[in-house]
């Protein structure tokens, strides 16, 4: 059975429930208000990044839902990056953190997860202000701050 | 919205960074900061609030979980609650968080938690905060899911059993748990520590003779002494750096030294504590609490053996004023190799004493710290700059501590090659234009002068006929000025001081901002202050282009916004809402 989505936009997108239900958000809403056809607004998720979700969910359908696995150090997995999902995430920064925003607000793990490894892996091996550079953000320390702040951390280069 | 806001999300992205990439991220911005410190700092808040459950009622917003059972509690006993079940879940996800979270941390702080009117816990629970580099109102919110000591044990050593091996850092106010870190961290170099009561100290000696675990950072915060405190701290012997703040326990000159000359590897020592004067002990076996100090001292002195590894010394004792003259003997010729020199506060009789000590033992200090050292004399600080090793001296401190001529002179001449920091800053007593001018004309590797008198009487002042008079020899390193100038009567006064503001090309941050509480008439006298206007020369500066900092006194004028435009087009760097402009 289809549901329909409503975006911030007032845009409205018919998905199967099976691919809505990706979403921790929407499984719930669903649960709580039962059957119905009336759109499930959306209103914090524009209909570009909504667009953007659905795909994702439409080709991540059928995977098993994600357990925790606590042992598993997520270090060694964050260049675990299936291919399509790293070509799902070649888009600007501005779409890029949509994309985790809204995964976040519609409780899409697998999909936070994918994000948060991408700007990961953009920030790795990065000098701060490297990642000043590549997010536009403008360094708001005293040197005294920073100096300070190195210096604390110090334990944590001789690693 | 910015996702690296959102602590989650933050949280979510820093699982896949490491530790090095961690440290950078925490020194992008302030907001990063707060975020990436979340995983780079993990800490545990123990609660002791005993106090607060015997004189008041639990609140009804209270979430706190206690244990019923009485203090001890035994290990074996399940926690048992005092309120409702919902908060299980939360604290077993915390538990299972703050385990994950143990097997990937290097450094561990135990804590204890903050005691607010909100908590009435009776007995010692734990609960954990995800940030916890300090106790702050940030981390009170965070301390909701408390964890009974049993359950926090058993998570403890269990994150431990798989990561302790790699733990090298410990940071514990809660000595009784030492017991439990020590088990799972073989290879554990830092140790920092708080002690409340004298048996607390017991944990630390069993520490010293634990010979396994070789510590070569110990720091102790501790309210009190036990008699045999230096005996305990003597064991240490593969220290490199000891810390050791003590509030009440007057203690005395020869515990202090007992407790560190054979630490022969020491190389930073701070010791902050009350000092008595009634001093006896091996080092003399005639001397008895009526023997002369004069005696003590010589006696102690014959024996010491300079530690050559000891290169950064901190004294900051604490009631020194009924000292001996030269109380601080011992210390200074324990650290001939001194390289770092953090002086105790003196009085005028102990000042010229301390002056001549240095002369005699050390004379290769780089970096000394006299900020409010008032007793001094500027012929008293000239001296030390003399007797240091020519060109050896990178940061001498004088904030607020009395510098006039002779110290400039001492400076502009035996140290002007490798003076990198100078802070002159709040002098007691009025310093010479002409003598910072030729500071800044001879010393060629300064990179900080804070010269700067705001809110202060206003002795140290750059007049711009003396600023024109050569060129100022630091112009390749400085990064930081802080200076009043006055004096730019005329245009091509005020053009000249642009010139040589310009010549600066390494500058970040320009602090010109004036005394506050000057009166209109010294103001005329002067005959004015840097006029910020294009017209007047600023554009001159436009070789600044490294600057982050600009402070200029906000009354007397404001920039123009010709003068704002001009300067966001060629400082990009400035960080606008820093100073007073």
């Amino acid at each position: 059975m289809p549901i329909t989505l409503l975006s911030l936009d007032d845009v409205q997108f018919k998905v199967d429930k099976e691919v809505a239900e990706r979403s921790i958000l929407i499984k719930n809403m669903i649960e709580d208000v039962g059957e119905s056809d009336a759109p499930i607004p959306l209103p914090n998720v524009s209909s570009s990044v909504l667009k953007k979700v659905i795909e994702y969910c439409e080709h991540h359908r059928n995977d098993p839902v994600q357990t925790q696995d606590e042992t598993d150090d997520p270090r060694k997995r964050s260049n675990d990056i299936e291919e399509w999902d790293m070509k799902f995430m070649m888009v600007d920064q501005e779409m890029l953190f949509e994309i985790i925003l809204a995964a976040n607000y519609l409780d899409i793990k697998p999909l936070l997860d994918v994000g948060c490894k991408t700007v990961a892996n953009i920030i790795k091996g990065k000098t701060p202000e490297e990642i000043r550079k590549v997010f536009n953000i403008v360094n708001d320390f005293t040197p005294e701050e920073e100096a300070q702040i190195k210096k604390e951390n110090e334990w944590a280069e001789d690693r | 919205m910015d996702p690296f806001t959102i602590p989650i999300i933050a949280d979510a992205i820093a699982l896949h960074l490491d530790l090095t990439d961690l440290t950078q991220c925490v020194l992008v911005c302030k907001t990063w900061h707060r975020v990436f410190s979340r995983s780079l700092w993990a800490s545990i808040n123990l609660d002791n609030s005993f106090s607060d459950y015997m004189y008041g009622p639990m609140d009804d917003d209270d979430e706190l979980v206690s244990p019923v059972e009485p203090l001890p509690t035994p290990p074996d006993v399940p926690a048992k609650t005092s309120r409702g079940t919902n908060a299980m879940p939360k604290r077993q996800a915390s538990l299972a968080q703050f385990t994950a979270r143990l097997r990937r941390i290097k450094r561990v702080m135990v804590d204890r938690c903050i005691k607010s009117n909100k908590r009435r816990d009776p007995h010692p629970s734990t609960s954990m905060v995800e940030l916890g580099k300090s106790v702050s109102d940030e981390s009170t919110e965070a301390i909701s899911h408390p964890i009974p000591l049993p359950q926090f044990t058993e998570a403890f050593t269990t994150g431990f059993e798989s990561n302790g091996q790699h733990v090298r850092h410990v940071q514990v106010t809660l000595p009784d748990l030492l017991p439990h870190i020590l088990r799972y961290t073989p290879n554990l170099s830092s140790l920092f520590i708080q002690v409340d009561i004298g048996s607390e100290w017991s944990a630390i000696s069993k520490l010293a003779e634990n010979t396994h675990i070789r510590l070569t950072s110990l720091e102790i915060i501790a309210l009190t002494l036990p008699y045999h405190w230096h005996a305990i701290i003597a064991k240490f012997e593969h220290l490199e750096s000891l810390r050791l703040v003590n509030q009440h326990t007057p203690t005395s000159i020869e515990d202090l030294i007992r407790s560190v000359w054979r630490c022969r590897q020491l190389r930073r020592l701070r010791l902050v504590c009350p000092i008595r004067a009634d001093v006896a002990g091996p080092f003399d076996s005639s001397a008895g609490a009526s023997s002369s100090m004069r005696c003590f001292t010589e006696s102690l002195i014959k024996q010491i053996e300079p530690l050559r590894a000891l290169i950064d010394l901190d004294l900051r004792f604490k009631d020194t004023a009924s000292l001996q003259d030269d109380f601080f003997l011992p210390f200074l010729k324990l650290a001939s190799n001194v390289k770092s020199l953090y002086p105790p506060n003196l009085t005028r009789a102990q000042s010229p004493h301390f002056v001549q000590a240095i002369e005699t033992y050390c004379r290769q200090i780089e970096v000394i710290d006299f900020t409010y050292l008032s007793y001094l004399t500027d012929a008293d600080i000239a001296a030390v700059v003399k007797a240091c090793s020519r060109d050896s001296m990178r940061e001498l401190l004088l904030t607020g501590s009395t510098v006039g001529a002779e110290t400039m002179a001492a400076i502009a001449e035996c140290q002007s090659q490798s003076m990198e920091k100078l802070s002159i800053e709040h002098s007691q007593s009025p310093v010479p234009s002409a003598s910072i001018q030729s500071v800044l004309a001879s010393c060629t590797r300064l990179r900080e002068f804070k010269a700067g008198s705001q809110g202060w009487k206003g002795q140290v002042r750059l007049d711009a006929a003396d600023i024109i008079r050569a060129p100022w020899a630091c112009h390749q390193h400085l990064e930081y000025l802080a200076v009043c100038v006055v004096g730019c009567s005329t245009p091509s006064l005020q053009n000249a001081v642009f010139d040589q503001l310009a010549q600066l090309t390494r500058l970040k941050s320009l602090d010109l901002s004036e005394t506050l509480n000057e009166t209109q008439k010294d103001v005329n006298e002067r005959g004015g202050s840097l006029v910020w206007t294009l017209d007047s020369g600023m554009t001159k500066l436009a070789s600044l282009t490294q600057m982050e900092y600009l402070w200029l006194l906000s009354g007397h004028f404001d920039l123009g916004e010709r003068e704002r435009e001009w300067i966001n087009q060629h400082w990009p760097n400035l960080f606008k809402s820093a100073g007073v402009w």
